[in-house]
């Protein structure tokens, strides 16, 4: 994944905008600010390494941690672009279905979570680093190191984040994406369905309440609502103006993103170098 | 609260598509977006057990454990109780959109807040994560402004 930017290290006028695709899903749309980061593949590879790191280490210590563990990459990624699918509300109409305005119980995984307290104290002591003996802070301190789960990584990550979210904030408020809730409020309405925008309707607090199925109010209104972004082309437009006001970050932060770019080359390097050593 | 389904239509999200602007910037392949990993300390000393979300910053004031996967969705009807160690501060408040501080004290799944409810957002702007075992501050965007959890890709 690479961006190719014409920006020097100093503004430029702004980028001309970028044409409005027809959109259904997000699966295929692409942002500018995402060559600057790792791929879903590769912060699924750093989840799974980290956790494969921590169970080596305590297998050597004698312990049998985390024997559900195996690499399920493929797993990790499509969690990860379900979460991702929700960027402007709920857009993936196979989940929808079924699920209305909830996320699916695979982004869960498929183990319940256990607490470090539920360790048999030695085991624990071996994992969080109490014990006399074993790696400093324990197995949990050797497998961040190895994996250099380091601050400086973090605030690279962080930087890319902010210039997001300024972008992010800014198409929200921006007059293209305001004519296009406007549309798909009324598109909703028609159904009898009444939100201001999508993010509205997917916080409704009538859903996310009690077990059991979505109630046919929840899965009519979910599944109205993604008819209604497709008619409108609401996912195409925010996602043109969201690039726009992506690529304005782009051309303000040049000198920035390029030693960023460096690093996270390097961060696909060791991530590369290290699922040689551990595959799935 | 439950989350209802085992069914999940996976996608392939790995359609390649450039888009070429006049400004010369050109897009080719990439990913859904990096939420911010806030992982700062060790969590394992926190009172409560799993996923833990505190009034103040640095893991202090009134606190709030989710022990189910399925809990507390609905943040603005759950309360800041008292905790041991951590202080007094915010208990008795409501967790949504009151909270600072997080940790995650799993051997096995990630814990995520969004700033949105229902999971909805962009993830770079609106989620903050921890890996197990760790904890740290919400960023700015979170702080106060928290209204979904989930523990996720537990193993």
């Amino acid at each position: 994944m690479f961006v190719i930017c014409g920006c020097s290290g100093h503004r430029t006028d702004p980028p001309a905008p970028i044409p409005v695709p027809t959109a259904t899903d997000m699966a295929s749309l692409r942002y500018p600010l995402d060559g600057y980061r790792l791929s879903a593949r590769q912060q699924a590879e750093e989840d799974y390494l980290y956790l494969k790191l921590e169970r080596e280490c305590m297998h050597r210590l004698g312990f049998d941690f985390l024997p559900g563990l195996t690499s399920r990459i493929d797993e990790r990624v499509a969690i990860k672009n379900e979460i991702a699918s929700r960027r402007y509300g709920i857009t993936d109409l196979s989940i929808v279905r079924t699920a209305g305005y909830n996320l699916t119980a695979a982004a869960a995984g498929p183990h319940e979570p256990q607490s470090r307290d539920d360790l048999p104290p030695v085991e624990r002591a071996a994992l969080i680093g109490t014990a006399k003996t074993g790696p400093v802070g324990g197995c949990v301190g050797e497998a961040s190191r190895e994996l250099d789960l380091n601050q400086k990584a973090q605030t690279n990550a962080r930087t890319v984040n902010d210039m997001a979210e300024e972008a992010f904030r800014r198409t929200q408020s921006d007059p293209r994406v305001q004519a296009v809730f406007a549309s798909w409020s009324r598109c909703m309405s028609t159904m009898g369905f009444i939100y201001g925008n999508p993010i509205v309707a997917a916080g409704d607090p009538r859903w996310h309440k009690g077990s059991g199925s979505p109630s046919k109010l929840e899965l009519a209104t979910a599944k109205t609502d993604i008819a209604c972004k497709v008619s409108t082309n609401l996912i195409g437009v925010e996602y043109a103006t969201e690039a726009d006001w992506q690529n304005i970050e782009i051309s303000h932060n040049a000198s920035t993103l390029r030693r960023i770019s460096r690093s996270v080359a390097d961060r696909r390097a060791e991530l590369e170098k290290l699922m040689r050593r551990m595959p799935g | 609260m439950a989350r209802r389904f085992t069914s999940f239509a996976r996608r392939a999200a790995v359609v390649t598509v450039a888009f070429l602007t006049f400004g010369g910037i050109v897009t080719v392949s990439a990913a859904p977006a990096q939420a911010d990993k806030i992982d700062k300390w060790s969590s394992w000393w926190q009172p409560c057990k799993k996923m833990c979300l505190y009034y103040s910053p640095g893991l202090k004031g009134g606190c709030w454990s989710s022990n189910n996967v399925y809990d507390g969705e609905d943040l603005s009807s759950e309360i800041f109780d008292t905790c041991a160690g951590t202080g007094t501060a915010g208990v008795n408040q409501a967790v949504g959109g009151n909270a600072a501080s997080m940790g995650n004290g799993t051997t096995n799944c990630n814990v995520t807040a969004w700033y949105y409810p229902g999971w909805i957002g962009y993830s770079s702007a609106d989620e903050n994560w921890l890996h197990p075992g760790w904890a740290g501050n919400l960023t700015s965007r979170l702080r106060n402004n928290e209204y979904s959890i989930e523990m996720d890709n537990c193993t």
